[in-house]
């Protein structure tokens, strides 16, 4: 393991800093296998000690299917940004879904695709400026933006959620939901997908506050937090 | 006032290292556009880290940017830097083996504290413990100097830290006798919205130079005299900027609207950066989902009647594959840009490399042809741009142009070209709509005429699936199959007839011939020019066209005793040729991530010359 090189208020190096927490007090590691896409989601392995797998960009979720196939006993999840994930990874997702796979999808949703240089993603705001928007993503010319955590949540999934990192209380409800999408994949239900906001200051040109700012704002206007599919599990 | 005195050089290169947070690429491209305003020939090498952000510090954070000007031409960044301007321990660390005896070190000695010392795994400090005896060590305390100067400034520390780069890059134009000017209107733009950010990076580039003035380290600076290059009006340019320029010029020339469907990776996402500024010339660029729906979009945009152009990188060319077959089947011209790097999967995305030449001669399923051409050096992808463009739209065509990471990032003094004087790309569409047949094709190119949809009278499908010759039209007839594979293949065999014969530099016929292709040119160019000067029997060959290779390639390649075929790939041209012509050759390989050093091709040559 070594020290975080994400850049500073990176929602990476806090989501990866929640789940440590989770596996550790539930006793998961010895069991987990990950399965990461491209861009900045791809060093997870780097902070963590059980296996890990790069996949091609977008394709986590048919690699954790084969996984979990020759070893159902694993708990396999993928762990993916939203440039990832919604682009090219968009059909695996779906499938993965529809085969009903008992995986767990992770996606940290900032918004930018980071790691290729700053571009729009297929959750990228309107009116967000990008590297390939300069002058703001228009809808007229680049589209709409997606709304993971709803469109999994028509799917035939176990579990979808949204949370959000830049408050304590919703901090709170992200733990609760990164445990209980593992507790769907335990019972063997299907897939479980958390949606995780977060931020990335140099691709939103802000500083790690202004940028948790934004994210309060945009998390009310454009992507409530909330379950979509399934509940929390009573303990 | 000065009383230093001042040396000649007729050239130099000066590499500047740091942390990738310390500003090294904006500093080094600062004094390469100030030494082209001065007038200077020059090439550059911009060497980067992939990882997001490698802790500040550590070996695998270190950024740096080599630059080599002269009054000489110029063909590369340089073998070994004459100066390194090291910010930190690790930046000393990393470029230290690059960096032959005798040369100048400049550091930041303020930056080699205990910590970071440990960060770049030095157990003790290089600046006291005689490990860099043999080289002319400039220590400077950059960091506490770059203090000092903006006590007066009201920003925070952190903030006056992060103006330390215009210290050292003030240090290195006095040095050089550049002027601060360019610099300083740089400045004022970049920070026009934060002035006392912009006061405080003048005030350090001021500190820097008059520093360099009057310090006793520095006993005398250095002269380097404008090149006497052509005259005109030049601008530094990088691979990808003169890509994108080229293309949009293609589009104007031809008559076609641009259309750019692409998807963001390492190091072709530039040109979408480029062509996305550039609306005002009618250029579209489209960001798809993927690399597959990206040159889908290219096919609709260039069947609509557009310069459909699509770019991307090594592992996005293998998604392209099917549909690249889709466009030789339906005889749509294309344009295929693929800026190569390290590979295989994510390989090393900031490194250079040309082990694609393979994949795109034969990286389809069926008998699939198609034309690959590649670009020399940045200032060359203007005209490369232009011929794709010709060859795809003359012979309904795709056209694989191949680019890579050494010639995207890195960066020339361009003459701009006339515009009046650019190739006119002519566009054949059919006239006569009684004999019109989608796949009719004209004998001196084997092309069908472009028909697109709103012409009336020649309103056709295509697709996939084998058609009969001339209409089209569904056809599983096994003649009809042999005679269009062969048909599809002489047709781009036919574009030879159409091309430039190579070229040689130095003797017609000798001992040695270098075959070359691709970013390699500069290095390989130098390397042969400097064996002719010792009066060996030396002629370098440089290909532009690798599918179809030029008529008289074979001819000359039989004019001389050797041949030797430097790469950047394990030997792909060489196995081509060796199996095209039969011919006896010798391959030179390097597969590190890094271009060839004049050097090591000078050694390989001398060895062959016996």
């Amino acid at each position: 393991m070594s020290e975080s090189e994400y850049c500073p208020g990176c929602s990476h190096s806090h989501l990866q800093g929640l789940l440590r927490e989770i596996f550790q007090e539930r006793g998961l590691t010895e069991r987990l296998m990950g399965v990461v896409g491209a861009g900045c989601s791809q060093d997870l392995g780097k902070y963590f000690d059980f296996p890990v797998i790069k996949a091609p960009p977008g394709l986590a979720p048919a690699v954790a299917a084969g996984i979990k196939r020759t070893t159902p006993d694993r708990l396999v999840f993928t762990y993916q940004g939203d440039g990832d994930l919604g682009s090219r990874g968009l059909d695996a997702l779906i499938h993965a879904a529809l085969r009903g796979d008992s995986i767990t999808v992770l996606c940290l949703n900032n918004q930018v695709m980071a790691g290729s240089g700053g571009q729009m993603s297929i959750t990228t705001r309107t009116g967000q400026v990008t590297t390939s928007t300069r002058l703001g993503r228009s809808t007229a010319r680049a589209g709409s933006p997606l709304k993971l955590a709803e469109m999994v949540a028509r799917l035939p999934v176990a579990f979808s959620q949204r949370v959000s990192l830049h408050e304590s209380d919703f901090v709170k409800r992200a733990r609760l939901a990164l445990r209980d999408a593992f507790d769907y994949q335990e019972n063997g239900q299907g897939l479980s997908f958390v949606e995780v906001l977060g931020i990335c200051p140099p691709y939103w040109h802000q500083s790690p506050e202004e940028a948790q700012q934004s994210l309060k704002q945009s998390l009310v206007r454009h992507n409530p937090a909330g379950i979509f599919k399934g509940v929390t599990m009573i303990r | 006032m000065t009383t230093k005195s001042r040396i000649e050089l007729d050239h130099v290169t000066i590499r500047f290292a740091g942390d990738s947070g310390d500003g090294m690429q904006l500093t080094g491209t600062q004094f390469t556009n100030t030494s082209a305003i001065v007038g200077n020939d020059l090439a550059t090498f911009p060497d980067f880290p992939a990882e997001i952000r490698a802790p500040a510090g550590t070996l695998p954070g270190v950024s740096s940017f080599q630059v080599q000007i002269g009054e000489v031409d110029i063909y590369t960044p340089g073998d070994e830097p004459d100066v390194l301007v090291a910010m930190n321990p690790a930046a000393l660390k990393a470029n230290l083996a690059a960096l032959p005896k005798g040369a100048t070190l400049v550091v930041d000695e303020s930056q080699f504290t205990a910590r970071n010392l440990d960060k770049a795994n030095y157990a003790s400090n290089p600046l006291d413990d005689g490990s860099l005896d043999g080289y002319r060590v400039i220590k400077v305390d950059i960091s506490k100097l770059t203090l000092n100067a903006l006590e007066s400034v009201e920003i925070d520390n952190r903030a006056k830290g992060r103006c330390k780069n215009f210290f050292a890059l003030g240090m290195m134009y006095w040095m050089y006798n550049r002027p601060m000017g360019p610099s300083k209107d740089w400045i004022e733009r970049k920070f026009a919205k934060k002035p006392i950010l912009a006061e405080a990076n003048k005030l350090a580039m001021t500190a820097g130079f008059n520093y360099a003035n009057t310090a006793d380290l520095m006993p005398s600076s250095f002269e380097v005299k404008p090149a006497s290059i052509e005259a005109g009006t030049y601008r530094s340019i990088s691979g990808n900027q003169s890509l994108a320029l080229g293309l949009i010029a293609a589009s104007r020339q031809a008559g076609l609207p641009l259309f750019l469907g692409t998807y963001p990776i390492t190091p072709a996402t530039d040109i979408l950066h480029e062509l996305a500024k550039h609306k005002e010339y009618g250029v579209i660029t489209f960001q798809a989902e993927d690399e597959i729906a990206a040159i889908c979009s290219t096919i609709g945009a260039s069947y609509g009647g557009g310069l459909g152009i699509t770019s991307t990188s090594g592992p996005g060319m293998c998604l392209k594959a099917e549909a690249m077959g889709l466009a030789v089947k339906t005889e749509l011209p294309l344009i295929i840009i693929d800026v190569q790097r390290a590979g295989p999967s994510t390989g090393m995305p900031t490194k250079t490399e040309q082990s694609d030449l393979m994949l795109s001669l034969y990286g389809r399923h069926g008998e699939s042809p198609i034309c690959v051409i590649s670009c020399s050096r940045p200032t060359d992808c203007f005209d490369v741009a232009l011929e794709a463009a010709r060859i795809a739209v003359t012979f309904m065509t795709p056209v694989i142009l191949l680019s890579d990471g050494y010639i995207a990032n890195g960066t020339g003094p361009w003459k701009l070209p006339d515009p009046d004087n650019l190739p006119t790309i002519h566009v054949r569409r059919p006239v006569d709509p009684s004999e019109f047949q989608p796949f009719k094709r004209d004998e001196e190119h084997l092309a069908r005429a472009w028909a697109i949809p709103g012409m009336p009278g020649f309103e056709h499908r295509i697709g996939g699936i084998e058609g009969q010759e001339n209409t089209g039209n569904v056809s599983y007839d096994p003649v009809n199959h042999a005679r269009m594979s062969q048909l599809r293949a002489d047709k781009i065999q036919r574009i030879a007839e159409f091309i430039p014969e190579q070229s040689v530099s130095g003797p017609e016929e000798g001992d040695l011939l270098v075959i070359s292709w691709g970013g390699t040119y500069g290095a390989v160019y130098s390397a042969v020019q400097q064996m002719q000067r010792q009066g060996k029997s030396v002629a370098h060959a440089h290909l532009r066209y690798l599918n179809p290779f030029p008529k008289n390639l074979e001819s000359l390649m039989r004019k001389y005793k050797q041949i030797l075929v430097p790469e950047l790939n394990m030997g792909q041209l060489s196995k081509v040729l060796k199996y095209t012509y039969e011919i006896p050759l010798e391959s030179y390989t390097k597969i590190q991530g890094q271009p060839f050093k004049i050097r090591e091709l000078r050694e390989k040559i001398e060895q062959m010359l016996g």
